[in-house]
């Protein structure tokens, strides 16, 4: 089971055009042990997607996230953690080449969040790893914001992505085939309102969405009602910051 | 002498051409390929890169790591062409160094750089510090066919100096080789003595066999043990040689050690027999006359010649020290001689030697190994010579 945003209630995962596309490309570069890269604005679903596309997997998944600006040695130290449950001793070298061995045991899948943080060292090193001919892994760069840009900039990374997603925020015309199944609440909900919700709270953020349908639920429950009506929906919109 | 490497360069990084180099070596079996991490820059980085791909692993690792390990080991596996991927990474000392390391093992060099400006397409190289083509297998010259005790005087007087100094080598480590045997083994039974008889003497040819015969009848006799002519070696029960064996073997970066795991595997000798095999029992293709997967020569072919025992290692993890077999008692003989063979001044009164021994002993007094004066048994200085315990070889009359 996959939690929400703010742990929603009750929401449906909904099949849009990229999770479904991330769904195939990492089953492609998990079977290929190929790169591939998964960016967009922050907010789109993104990690939502690839938690959702790996959980069924037989493979290890091993998830990283670089909050700050990462060096070579911060990589193999954390990438031999989660292999091995401790923290990593001996020189990089050593390290290296531990994680060398570790990668070539089996097929697996390594997920590098925020990958718009790392330095053109930490590519190269990751390109090193997946690049040796023994190792066998899938390896998923999950950026956003500007990651993108970042990984296109490295000639090494161009020809190495062999599965590329680009997340974008729901259109108008998503917003209304696809929200009525996100929540019982908006299950006969106007087209009109919805639209009127993107605009104001959600701006095709799913993780916006999420944020909205988690107050106006709580709305909904404590005053009685079962379906979004326009008061509840504009209150929502307030509490959210936004403007009615 | 300067010779030139080859650079590329690929501008854009291609995961095709790389995947093209790795194609292309990986059906041609003397060529390796070897990429260099961004954080392997210095010596060791590129050592280890050239060793792992050779199949040596981190845990057999002997350190300090040198360019004339990559050079042994490239040797030995016969690498003819080099290939390093991402080269840019490589100080240029290093490649300076990586380039001499390479012809000196004769392997053609091909470095890929991915800088974004092409530079020189050939690179100059020093001559190599030492020429690393395998030694050719080691010969024995024709040796005179007389006693054991004496083998050493009458090779002095009949090969060349360096056929001598060969074989004298040969005899004093392999004597030694079987005194270290009988002194500190427990298991000096007489099965036990004939299965040590058997590795000592396994040779490549007749002449070797005819030395290393003699040097265990050496030692047994110093020992108070009567020689008998050693059975063949041979392999036994031991296990079929798994590839398991051969990688694990390949594993180390000494050569010694990765040859020591080998011979475990190929000869199923415990540690006490394993520490007898000599050096000039390992060829190019076999191990006490057994042969060597393929895949495993390069490992024989990384040894240093050298003749007596090379496992040294092997020694510490033999058994404890024992004493000598209680049924030496009934050699009376063979501690005759043990007793003369001490020093040139040792006596043995005929009366205090039983008939039996007496008549034993006339195959002694025959070959000039002892002499009857006075009523003692005296020890001829030939004897003397060839147990080295004297340092001078007696003059032609003695």
């Amino acid at each position: 089971m996959i939690c929400h945003h703010l742990n929603l209630q009750h929401a449906a995962v909904l099949k849009t055009r990229h999770l479904l596309l991330t769904d195939q490309a990492v089953a492609d570069l998990i079977d290929s042990e190929a790169m591939g890269a998964v960016v967009g604005p922050a907010g789109l679903g993104k990690t939502f997607a690839i938690i959702r596309a790996t959980r069924e997997r037989p493979e290890p998944i091993v998830t990283l996230t670089f909050e700050g600006r990462p060096t070579m040695r911060l990589i193999a130290d954390r990438l031999l953690h989660a292999f091995t449950g401790a923290p990593a001793r001996g020189t990089r070298f050593a390290m290296t080449d531990e994680l060398l061995s570790r990668l070539s045991e089996r097929r697996r899948l390594v997920v590098i969040g925020e990958a718009q943080n790392l330095t053109r060292d930490c590519f190269e090193y990751l390109r090193h790893l997946h690049d040796d001919p023994d190792t066998r892994f899938g390896l998923l760069f999950d950026g956003g914001d500007g990651c993108w840009e970042v990984l296109a900039r490295e000639p090494m990374l161009r020809s190495r992505i062999y599965r590329r997603v680009a997340f974008s925020a729901l259109t108008d015309d998503d917003v209304q085939a696809l929200i009525p199944a996100y929540h019982p609440i908006y299950a006969d909900a106007d087209p009109q309102l919805l639209l009127l919700i993107n605009d104001k709270a959600a701006n095709g953020r799913l993780r916006s969405w999420a944020a909205f349908t988690h107050t106006a639920a709580a709305i909904c429950r404590r005053t009685g009602t079962p379906q979004l009506d326009e008061p509840i929906a504009r209150s929502a919109i307030t509490l959210l910051g936004g403007t009615p | 002498m300067s010779t030139a490497a080859t650079v590329l360069y690929d501008l854009e990084d291609d995961i095709a051409v790389v995947r093209e180099i790795r194609v292309r070596a990986a059906r041609e079996p003397h060529s390796l390929v070897v990429a260099i991490a961004p954080d392997a820059h210095a010596a060791r980085g590129v050592i280890w890169a050239i060793l792992r791909a050779l199949g040596k692993r981190i845990e057999h690792l002997k350190t300090p790591l040198t360019w004339g390990d990559a050079e042994r080991w490239m040797a030995a596996h016969e690498i003819c062409e080099l290939t390093v991927l991402r080269a840019h990474h490589m100080t240029p000392a290093t490649e300076t160094a990586l380039a001499t390391t390479a012809h000196g093992a004769g392997a053609k060099l091909v470095l890929l750089r991915n800088t974004r400006t092409p530079g020189p397409r050939t690179m100059a190289l020093k001559p190599p510090r030492h020429d690393a083509t395998p030694s050719p297998p080691m010969t024995w010259p024709s040796v005179p066919r007389v006693s054991a005790l004496q083998l050493r005087w009458a090779c002095l007087r009949a090969l060349r100096p360096d056929e001598f100094r060969q074989v004298d080598e040969l005899i004093q480590n392999a004597v030694a080789d079987a005194t270290w045997w009988l002194s500190c083994s427990a298991r000096t039974t007489p099965a036990a003595v004939a299965e040590m008889a058997s590795v000592l003497t396994t040779a490549t040819g007749p002449e070797h066999g005819y030395i290393r015969r003699c040097a265990l009848e050496i030692a047994l006799l110093d020992h108070g043990l009567r020689p008998g002519l050693p059975r063949r070696f041979s392999r036994g029960a031991a296990p079929p040689i798994a590839e398991a064996d051969v990688a694990d073997a390949h594993g180390h970066t000494d050569p010694v050690a990765a040859c020591l795991r080998l011979a475990a595997a190929v000869t199923g000798l415990p540690p006490t027999e394993l520490a007898l095999v000599g050096g000039d029992q390992i060829t190019a293709t076999s191990i006490l006359n057994i042969d060597v997967p393929k895949a495993a020569r390069p490992i024989l072919r990384a040894l240093k010649p050298r003749t007596g025992t090379i496992f040294r290692e092997a020694r510490t993890r033999a058994l404890g020290r024992g004493r000598l077999r209680d049924d030496a008692d009934d050699e009376p003989a063979a501690q005759v001689m043990r007793d003369l063979l001490e020093a040139p001044i040792a006596r043995v009164q005929i009366d205090t030697v039983p008939p039996a021994a007496q008549r034993e002993l006339q195959r002694f007094l025959d070959a000039g190994d002892i002499e009857l004066i006075d009523g003692n048994y005296r020890p001829s200085a030939r004897a003397i010579y060839g147990v080295y315990r004297r340092l001078q070889p007696p003059q032609a009359r003695q």
